[in-house]
């Protein structure tokens, strides 16, 4: 892929400099970057003052020493115009430019997550049906069991998840319905939590999140709904804590997103998630104590069994 | 149904055992006290506690695991046919032995005071247990 | 050999702590098992009348012991003695017997002091949806926050997922106080 860079008020020198690190610097970036000389349109211009530009487009102000995001579209880059500064605002921009286009991708499929969890938790008579439709589609038919939400369709899992991601879905009452079981050929029943979770794990949202404490009072049905390897570890630090999503990403070693994604898919599945402010010094929340020599020990022992058992996890 | 008795003694078969139970510990001043449990660890008779304070259901319970226990460490110390175990104590010593019959296996506990002697106290018990065996087997 | 770290397998007779600390011992499990008088309450031939011992060996020098409690009630003065340096314990339900909040409540009162650390792990056998959301109401209404996972403890890699959860849990509470690896 192709993104242009462009300057204002730079001199010869900086230019120069500009498209030296160019030559270098292109093999260590997912795009391709070219320099176009001084004008407004470009996705990237280089300024020595801050300018008023589109939306679309970045804006880097040499100034200060040290690289800095002011936000998702301005930088400050230091002066020298240092080599390993250019290299880190080219890779954010990537960075960011990718998430937004996968924001685009997951949208249907946030919204349906959060459609079918209001719907189903919003619906007070559970002897009601309902309907997934797309278009004039008939996607599933929606019934209560024994106080648990379900889904019968014809697709199987991985193609409602599917239907359900990628397209416009909308939900309404219906007649009841006779509910054929799964002797039935070609009939699939599916609880609607594990289906809302599923869709909020696959599909994150990578919108900024507020980052807040979080706790949750149910633990997901782990083994049942869909379980990934940092899943245990999550839910146990949420279950018997509240934690940020720094913590949750820490304690795991996974990514702030996935963590994010966990609580909302915990939110939606109605887990009894609480929110509490981050502590005001933003420092961690655990306590901050010398581990003892027995937890040590402890430690050291989970560690060896999750080794010898060949357990999901593992955070060398 | 107190759920600690067991569905295989009936009423009366229990009295007729507390009554046995009771005759040995009347015959013999060193014998303090007796109980018979299931392997399992219910009650199937004992006999009188001379301070009424003895909790039976318990030490039912306790009895069936000492013999639990008693048998997997003779196996694992290669040795076969576990018939018993002593508890050593200061204020006297107790002796659990299994009593099988045809459909009940089952735990004799015998407390016994120090002035007894463990020869005559084995002796002892082995006897009774197999003359609870011998009633068992004719009651049935 | 150092003595080793414990994981507790509780629940009602007959709900499958034999058997699962059979499918994940390293050494062929001791059990304590004697005829079954109580046929009223579960069908096995044999019971638990002290406990089940089984081992993973981590290496020549450490190891986790298992234990299983024996279920009845007769027994309880068992299981403080065998709760003793426990990690946590893998508390397995059959649904289809008895009373499943009643159950609920005998043995998460019974190890009170794993239950309060939320170093219990329950794992429901024999279940229908019904019981699952029993057992989530049961623990909704005790503002309990346990695992819940359904699991045969006959299989093993079931087994070892209630490991995993467990584990996850020693780890979290760990965590919290500042051990981190």
């Amino acid at each position: 892929m192709e993104s242009t860079i462009s300057s204002i008020g730079l001199n010869d020198y900086e230019e120069g400099l500009v498209q030296g690190h160019l030559k270098v610097l292109n093999t260590k970036t997912h795009r391709t970057w070219h320099y176009q000389g001084a004008n407004m349109d470009a996705d990237l211009i280089i300024t020595k003052r801050p300018i008023t530009v589109t939306s679309q487009t970045c804006v880097a102000i040499l100034s200060g020493d040290v690289f800095k995001k002011v936000d998702d579209r301005c930088y400050h880059i230091g002066e020298s115009l240092r080599i390993f500064s250019f290299l880190e605002l080219l890779r954010d921009i990537e960075d960011n430019a990718e998430r937004e286009s996968k924001d685009d991708e997951n949208m249907p499929a946030i919204l349906a997550a959060e459609q079918l969890s209001l719907y189903c938790h919003t619906l007070s008579d559970r002897q009601s049906h309902f309907q997934i439709v797309i278009g004039e589609q008939i996607l599933c038919q929606g019934y209560s069991d024994q106080g648990e939400w379900h889904l019968m369709t014809r697709f199987p899992k991985k193609e409602l998840i599917h239907q359900l991601a990628t397209k416009t879905i909308n939900l309404k009452k219906s007649q009841s319905v006779q509910v054929q079981d799964t002797q039935h050929e070609g009939i699939h029943h599916f609880s609607v939590r594990a289906i809302v979770w599923e869709l909020s794990i696959a599909y994150p949202s990578r919108e900024p999140f507020k980052d807040q404490l979080f706790k949750i009072a149910t633990w997901p049905l782990l083994g049942t709904w869909h379980t990934e390897p940092y899943m245990p570890r999550l839910s146990a630090l949420y279950g018997r804590q509240f934690a940020s999503i720094a913590e949750g990403a820490k304690f795991t070693n996974s990514s702030e997103t996935q963590v994010h994604a966990f609580l909302t898919a915990c939110q939606l599945c109605q887990l009894g998630m609480k929110k509490q402010p981050l502590p005001l010094n933003q420092a961690t929340h655990t306590e901050e104590t010398t581990s003892s020599s027995d937890n040590h020990e402890t430690a050291g022992l989970l560690k060896g069994l999750r080794r010898k058992l060949g357990l999901a996890f593992g955070y060398e | 149904m107190n759920p600690t008795d067991n569905p295989v003694f009936s009423p009366t078969l229990k009295v007729k055992c507390d009554a046995l139970l009771n005759g040995y510990t009347d015959d013999d001043h060193h014998l303090e006290f007796l109980s018979l449990s299931t392997s399992d660890g219910y009650i199937l008779a004992h006999s009188r506690s001379e301070s009424g304070l003895l909790n039976c259901r318990r030490i039912s319970a306790m009895s069936s695991s000492l013999s639990g226990i008693s048998i997997e460490l003779a196996k694992e110390t290669r040795n076969t046919n576990m018939e018993g175990s002593i508890i050593e104590c200061e204020t006297g010593f107790l002796i659990c032995r299994l009593v099988r019959t045809d459909g009940i296996d089952a735990v004799l506990l015998g407390v016994f005071s120090k002035e007894s002697n463990h020869g005559m106290a084995l002796w002892t018990l082995k006897n009774i247990a197999k003359s609870i065996s011998e009633f068992l087997t004719v009651y049935k | 050999m150092n003595n080793g770290k414990k994981i507790l397998f509780i629940g009602s007779m007959g709900a499958g702590k034999t058997t699962a600390i059979s499918s994940i011992s390293d050494d062929p499990p001791v059990t304590t098992e004697a005829m079954n008088s109580a046929r009223h309450i579960s069908d096995k031939q044999t019971t638990t009348v002290a406990m089940d011992f089984g081992r993973i060996y981590l290496d020549q020098f450490d190891a986790i012991d298992l234990y299983g409690i024996p279920g009845q009630d007769h027994f309880d003065f068992l299981w403080p003695i065998l709760e003793k340096g426990a990690l946590g314990a893998i508390f397995l339900l059959d649904c289809s017997q008895g009373d499943i909040p009643e159950t609920l409540d005998r043995f998460c009162n019974a190890f009170a002091r794993l239950r309060d650390n939320n170093a219990i792990v329950i794992a429901l056998n024999r279940t229908d949806q019904h019981s699952v959301q029993r057992c989530q109401q049961w623990l909704f209404d005790n503002n309990l926050t346990l695992p819940l996972i359904l699991s045969d403890p006959r299989e093993r890699t079931d087994v070892l997922m209630l490991l995993e959860l467990l584990i996850a849990n020693v780890e979290a509470e760990l965590f919290s106080a500042g051990e981190t690896q």
